[in-house]
């Protein structure tokens, strides 16, 4: 994942130089949070390994930075990418007569800083069928149908069609049926 | 957002799932940002002016993040050192930055929320020590005669710097004794029951002590116990060394014993609860506000096979207005007779040692 000899290095290097490490700092500081919150969302991690998945997402945006033509969308699904691979590896590594966590129950501490209401939307969120969840996180995230189609491997009508769906699931489950209704 | 003005929007929801969604996203990321504790541009910039002009022997973390930079560290280090320096600081920050909590396979989560949830407690107490007033309405129940009959009683108490008072009311509601130490250390006590007073000023104890030792028992001393029926003098409170209840608090909430245990709703607030360990020779429930993480109630109890109090204390925390001040002061009512300090206080509850006046 890392550079390890000279030659890659200076190339890398060469890469690098051309970034402003100022911008790369806010865009770190505006991302981080976001794509924690993404991740832990998105899969059901939690927060702390999601906080992990992020890092190492940024960790290998790093070098290959100034070749990202869309850092933002390659970070997400780079993270999306690892978040599944580690869900997957803690299911298989979990063993039967331990009790896991329940995988809806967003952090304490997180919940801590939330509202009532605002627990509720996440709550639901993380209920949503896995497609749709998915759809709706990378919405949420401020990505267009074609980067979501791209990064979940979908249409752009299957993206639509998700979102159609888990938007209807959500107005359902949060009550909003009916409600202001235009 | 982007995401609003395109799509099929759903019947019904006019757009209120949109304002819900976005304002819960923006909010929950805020929050993980805060519970992350994410440098902000500013440090990574920071970071960033200190680590550019040379190279990797000037490859240091900004200070106050080493401390919780790992594995991450060195291997980000180990690629600024074979590359550019102009990014290392951003990759310092980086290592330093995502990884306070993040361990692998994520075990121990709680363990990491209530240090969490204890560390912000402990600053909003820290902050809330010297400037804001702690009121409290204390119900105790429990016998202070060992073996003898329990009975419940009700006080006031207000604590704001090294000032405090304290009302001590009989279990059928009746004032019995108000106490307090004023800005000038002088303690004050005045017994409703025999119509006398005294006072004399509290020896000094060099920054504030704190209760319990080690400072690791419950705030449980700072409330009073029942008075003794027959025995002349107050109740625990006289007798505490009384520091500060935030100083109380934070020492009880700082002993590591205590884990997050969900929320409940107090006086229409979903508190944080957390409890302490099973085993201890109290157990103590504290529900803290979500917003200030003050504690809005603590509870204590002795443990099953312990002899003790049952106490409830809900705090209210006041900014210091010449209204509340007032109520740290101790009047004496017109009529009543000064007595020696020994006089109104039985001898055995005065172990904080006053002198004899």
């Amino acid at each position: 994942m890392l550079l390890g000899d000279g030659a890659r290095s200076s190339v890398a290097g060469e890469m690098l130089e051309r970034v402003n490490p100022a911008e790369i700092g806010a865009f770190y500081e505006r991302e981080m949070p976001r794509l924690v919150l993404f991740v832990t969302v998105s899969t059901g991690l939690d927060i702390h390994t999601a906080a992990d998945v992020a890092q190492g997402a940024f960790e290998k945006a790093l070098p290959r930075w100034p070749t990202l033509r869309n850092p933002r969308a390659w970070l997400y699904r780079v993270a999306q990418n690892e978040a599944l691979a580690r869900h997957a590896a803690v299911r298989r590594e979990v063993l039967v007569d331990v009790v896991p966590d329940r995988p809806d129950q967003p952090s304490a501490a997180l919940s801590a800083e939330l509202r009532a209401e605002q627990r509720e939307v996440l709550a639901c969120l993380r209920n949503l069928p896995p497609k749709q969840r998915q759809v709706m996180t990378w919405t949420l995230a401020g990505f267009g149908d074609a980067e979501i189609a791209a990064a979940l491997g979908l249409s752009t009508d299957a993206v639509k069609q998700s979102r159609y769906y888990a938007r209807r699931n959500l107005v359902k489950r949060l009550g909003l049926a009916g409600r202001n209704s235009q | 957002m982007r995401w609003m003005l395109r799509g099929r929007r759903d019947p019904g929801d006019g757009g209120e799932l949109d304002a819900r969604l976005s304002e819960t996203w923006e909010a929950a990321a805020a929050a993980v940002a805060k519970m992350l504790d994410l440098p902000s541009g500013n440090e990574a910039l920071l970071a960033s002016s200190r680590l550019q002009p040379e190279g990797a022997a000037d490859l240091r973390a900004p200070t106050g993040m080493t401390g919780r930079v790992g594995r991450r560290r060195r291997l980000v280090l180990r690629v600024a050192a074979g590359a550019v320096v102009g990014l290392a600081a951003v990759a310092v920050a980086l290592a330093a930055a995502g990884l306070p909590g993040a361990r692998p396979g994520g075990t121990g989560r709680s363990a990491t929320d209530a240090a969490y949830v204890v560390k912000r407690i402990d600053t909003a107490l820290s902050a809330a020590g010297p400037s804001e007033i702690a009121q409290m309405r204390v119900t105790t129940r429990g016998a202070v005669i060992p073996g003898g009959s329990a009975a419940t009683t009700t006080g006031e108490e207000w604590s704001y710097s090294d000032q405090w008072r304290s009302l001590v009311n009989s279990p059928t509601g009746r004032l019995v004794y108000d106490e307090g130490v004023s800005t000038s250390s002088v303690f004050t006590v005045v017994s409703y029951q025999t119509r006398t007073w005294a006072h004399q000023r509290e020896q000094k104890q060099s920054g504030g002590r704190v209760v319990g030792r080690r400072g690791c028992e419950p705030a449980f001393a700072f409330a009073p116990v029942p008075p003794v029926p027959g025995l002349p003098g107050p109740g625990f409170a006289v007798s505490s060394p009384h520091s500060s209840v935030a100083k109380a608090l934070r020492a009880a909430v700082s002993c590591g014993s205590l884990a997050v245990a969900g929320r409940q709703r107090v006086d229409g607030i979903e508190a944080i609860k957390l409890t302490n360990a099973q085993g201890s020779q109290i157990s103590m429930t504290i529900w803290v506000s979500p917003d200030t993480y003050l504690p809005m109630r603590v509870y204590s109890r002795p443990a099953a096979d312990q002899q003790g109090f049952w106490q409830t204390a809900d705090i209210t925390w006041l900014p210091p207005t010449a209204q509340n001040l007032a109520k740290l002061t101790v009047p004496v009512p017109a009529g009543f007779r000064q007595v020696p300090l020994t006089q109104l206080v039985h001898p055995a509850l005065i172990p904080i040692g006053p002198k004899s006046k």
